[in-house]
């Protein structure tokens, strides 16, 4: 009794032309299936593939990218040669897409009831007042409260999560088939994705949808999906249940991505797990594996001989779960449902499961020292027009010693970008006192605010914004010896291919420009830039945010390795509860432009006291897999 | 709607005075004498401080500045100097025809300039979009005063389908009236219509790259409605002020174009009265050309407004 799949998508390749006229083959024979109300999670790093498969599905590929090979099944209709008439009729109606960003992906000149009413119109919707009692419905459906008045009302009207709610609304509003959701919950905060997560979970369940939902963060997939199939490298390296591929991963690549993903249950003081490399270069052919040159456990043949997908023997369900990694499985999941394939030679041979990850090593890293930057009472507030205004500051207060890490978190407008703006002296403060070595630095001469500048220096958040496109990476670190006048003009060199080589990069690479660099690398030119004058401190906003799981581990441990080596003094900023325990030695959280809770890292976490902290550790999504399959809800 | 109009009151109100002030002072650092040009070469001495003292000039500069603001603001613009009449009447009579010159050149500053835009963004042709590109460079690099004796030759010598010069009020006999309107309209608004283009085009190209357009494409909306509901709002209010600014172009160029074809305006009231050093025709004509300006300015922001409700609801 084997019904046809909903969608069969068979060997998909696609290409993209770069500017010298190369080829970047970014999907390679791709293939999976989608049953009617399945739930399936696409999962991979930036680069892997899974967003340009999204796109290929419905032939919205950006730019020059094309489909060059295989084929798109959606009941029987083959969607890679559909013109465009019955490309429209798919898109929308049997096909509902909802985007990452819903900041930008609403018209910011349409009010939402003209989104969704377009959306029916387009798909036969004939009366108006019909179109606009489902719309107003649509709105109730994905819980925006007072759907008819809010019809009326712009994007620019609604939080970012009403904002994904809408286009949720608008992806279901032609009763599609299959739901695909390409990163929904990436830009917004832990709590607002929590609720989103339910939603999709309760719509698909309900209306029967079946859900594909790309993601690159691991706590979603374990949350949201009955299946997952992992991507690297454009191709599918493994694809199986859920519970048991996060649980009992057979491909070294999946097994690195899990435990690179930081645990809130990790310690403070410990180093987070990373996969040593880069991920590989598309435009390049590819013979053997994706993942061999990443991959420790590598033999000859994974390099020349391409490892085709194969289901993988059963391991049993008494060797363990996992290790690390299977804490608490729900009872009743990875019993026989599905199979789990692989792509890895070496994975198709083996009974045993892949050995679960060490435990992660702690760090010898000596006791903090003397007091080097505090801050008493901090007020800041950005004046509005027309008398409105906000405080991002609102009173707050932190010591900071040397060789000490204060890890600051909070969700998006609690204030904690403005705090390192201020501490930093980007922006000044309205109220309140900054003291750098025991000196009032709060309001600094300009003689005073340039040597504070040189003992506090920021790493921004996104490496790829924060760096000159048209400088190349030596003049950009030598850009602040220059500014503060530190280092003869004749030395200047030396010095910068000195600071390339602290941050573990190539001095060669002082004569290319940013954009021949990986995030990861061009991160590690902003923390030498940071470092050229000297500092004491170090304030890190948002430094791996922008940064793949696996290679964030590898800026994580070398900014922990360049603190005990000069004895820097850590501002780490980030709304990632996980990674801020692990590194930091003391926490403290920011919500409305105040610090609710502070304390010792460990402590916090285990025993948070205020109910912000613990809503906020609640909704850390975790790569365990929770999710309770359909039909044993009641159960 | 009224809040912000009031607010930008004050503003508009000292760009006027600074205005006002900038034409006093510029007349008067200028070489020349009205009084010695009115008396003519053969004067006396004698003659020419007659008439200064009957045109008032010998009063100080700041007593002759406030008497003309005084005058102003009254609505009495006084005699002109020179030409002879009051300085009302000879600017209304030539007001309507550069009115009549502008709005026609504005006429095709728009229709040009949005099909220039829509097809160099959208059209599939490569040639197409080729010639709007070339059409629009053409039409940026040529000065006003080579494209009319081109357009003139072409039009009026080899084809002899329009006159070359000379104007017939519209409103008093359209169908001849748009005859003599159509070259200098064509000629005055050919530079303004491919700036205009040049940047619809980006606009366009831009919007039709927003994640919104992909939300929408992915909601199966047609591509004729993803450019004219979706992509074109959103490209429309940097091009309304670009519009706005491009008025005052109009109205400059208006000056040379108004010479070329003939056509009996304020820029051929303006070249004879500054020939003549003829102040207050001079003066009013600068003031008035600014208020114009100031005023486009203001509707340039409601129409923003209007387009973009994140602006509306501030």
């Amino acid at each position: 009794m084997t019904t046809p799949p909903l969608l069969e998508v068979q060997g998909l390749d696609v290409e993209f032309t770069t500017p010298d006229g190369g080829a970047l083959h970014a999907v390679r024979d791709v293939s999976f299936t989608l049953r009617r109300g399945e739930t399936l999670a696409v999962v991979g790093e930036s680069g892997s593939g899974k967003s340009t498969t999204a796109l290929a599905l419905l032939r919205m590929l950006p730019g020059t990218g094309r489909i060059t090979g295989g084929s798109v099944h959606l009941d029987g209709q083959d969607l890679t040669t559909a013109d465009e008439p019955a490309l429209r009729a798919v898109r929308g109606a049997r096909v509902g897409m909802v985007f990452q960003d819903p900041m930008t992906a609403l018209n910011p000149v349409l009010t939402v009831g003209r989104h969704l009413d377009e959306v029916l119109r387009a798909h036969g919707g004939r009366d108006r007042r019909a179109r606009r009692a489902r719309a107003v419905e649509l709105l109730g459906l994905v819980g925006i409260p007072d759907p008819e008045r809010r019809l009326d009302d712009h994007p620019h009207q609604f939080s970012g999560g009403q904002r994904q709610r809408v286009l949720i609304a608008m992806a279901l509003a032609g009763e599609p088939d299959i739901l695909l959701a390409d990163e929904p919950t990436t830009a917004l905060d832990a709590t607002v994705q929590d609720q989103i997560l339910t939603l999709l979970g309760d719509l698909t369940r309900t209306t029967g949808t079946a859900l594909v939902l790309i993601t690159h963060n691991m706590g979603v997939v374990a949350r949201a999906c009955d299946r997952v199939l992992v991507m690297y490298g454009g191709t599918v390296v493994e694809d199986g249940p859920t519970a048991e591929v996060l649980s009992r991963p057979r491909h070294p690549y999946t097994a690195g991505l899990l435990a690179a993903v930081p645990r809130l249950s990790a310690p403070s003081g410990t180093r987070l797990t990373g996969i040593p490399g880069t991920p590989p270069d598309l435009s390049l052919p590819l013979a053997g594996c994706a993942f061999a040159a990443r991959c420790s456990l590598a033999e000859d043949r994974c390099h020349t001989t391409t490892p085709p997908l194969t289901a993988v023997a059963d391991t049993g369900s008494d060797t363990g779960t996992g290790g690390a990694i299977g804490i608490g499985i729900g009872t009743g999941i990875g019993t026989g449902t599905g199979t789990v394939r692989a792509a890895c030679l070496l994975a198709a041979e083996r009974t045993e499961p892949l050995p679960p990850p060490p435990p992660p090593a702690p760090i010898d890293r000596p006791a903090p020292g003397d007091v080097v930057l505090s801050a008493e009472g901090l007020r800041k507030t950005y004046k509005g027009r027309r008398r409105r205004s906000f405080t991002a500051l609102d009173g707050v207060s932190l010591t900071l010693a040397a060789g000490e890490t204060l890890g600051i978190v909070g969700e998006s407008g609690s204030g904690k970008s403005t705090l390192a703006r201020v501490l930093a002296h980007a922006h000044p403060a309205d109220g309140g006192r900054i003291l750098l070595d025991g000196r009032d630095v709060t309001r600094p001469d300009r003689a005073a605010l340039h040597s504070v500048r040189r003992r506090v220096q920021m790493v921004l958040q996104d490496p790829y914004a924060s760096l000159n496109p048209r400088m190349t990476v030596g003049e950009i670190v030598a850009e602040p010896l220059r500014a503060f006048g530190t280092v003869a003009p004749g030395e200047r060199a030396e010095r910068v291919a000195e600071l390339l080589r602290l941050v573990g990069l190539d001095p060669a690479a002082a004569d290319r420009h940013p954009r021949s660099f990986s995030g990861g690398q061009r991160q590690r030119v902003g923390i030498a830039r940071a470092l050229a004058p000297d500092p004491a401190v170090l304030i890190c906003d948002e430094p791996v945010s922008a940064l793949d799981v696996s290679v964030q581990a590898q800026i994580v441990g070398l900014l922990t390795d360049l603190q005990r080596d000069l004895g820097l003094a850590l501002v780490f900023i980030a709304h990632d509860l996980a990674v801020v325990r692990q590194v930091s030695h003391r926490i403290a959280v920011m919500h409305e432009g105040r610090i609710v809770e502070t304390g010792a890292a460990d402590e916090l976490c285990e025993r948070p006291r205020d109910p912000y902290t613990r809503a906020l550790l609640a909704a850390a999504p975790e790569p365990v897999p929770v999710r309770v399959p359909a039909g044993a809800v009641s159960a | 709607m009224r809040g912000h109009l009031l607010r930008r009151l004050p503003s508009a109100l000292l760009v006027l005075l600074v205005a006002s002030f900038a034409a006093f002072a510029l007349l008067r650092l200028v070489p020349g004498d009205p009084a010695a040009v009115l008396a003519g070469p053969d004067a006396s001495p004698e003659t020419e401080a007659a008439i200064r003292d009957r045109l008032g000039l010998d009063a100080s500069l700041l007593s002759q500045y406030v008497q003309w603001l005084g005058d102003l603001v009254t609505g009495d613009l006084g005699p002109s100097y020179a030409i002879g009449g009051q300085t009302a009447d000879l600017i209304g009579e030539a007001i309507g025809a550069t009115v009549e010159l502008t709005l026609g050149a504005l006429l095709f500053v728009v229709v040009l300039g949005a099909a220039f835009g829509i097809v160099g963004a959208t059209s599939g042709n490569r040639w197409l979009r080729g010639t709007v590109r070339i059409l629009t460079t053409g039409a940026l690099a040529v000065p006003p005063f080579v494209t009319g004796v081109l357009l003139v030759l072409l039009f009026s010598v080899l084809l002899g389908v329009l006159p070359p010069g000379g104007r017939v009020p519209l409103l008093a006999a359209p169908d001849l009236g748009v005859q003599y309107l159509l070259l200098p309209a064509l000629c005055l608004a050919l530079p303004s219509a491919a700036v205009l283009g040049r940047y619809l085009k980006d606009g366009i190209e831009r919007a039709l790259g927003e994640d919104y357009v992909r939300t929408a494409t992915a909601a199966g909306i047609a591509p004729r409605r993803l450019l004219w509901r979706h992509a074109l709002p959103n490209a429309l209010p940097p091009v309304v002020t670009l519009l706005g600014m491009q008025t005052g172009n109009l109205l400059g160029g208006a000056v040379l174009v108004e010479a070329i074809f003939a056509w009996p305006g304020l820029g051929q009231l303006a070249e004879q009265a500054l020939v003549r050093r003829d102040y207050p025709v001079v003066q009013d004509l600068l003031l008035l050309l600014v208020t114009v300006f100031v005023l486009v300015q203001l509707l340039t922001d409601l129409v923003h407004a209007w387009l973009d409700p994140r602006i509306r609801w501030e």
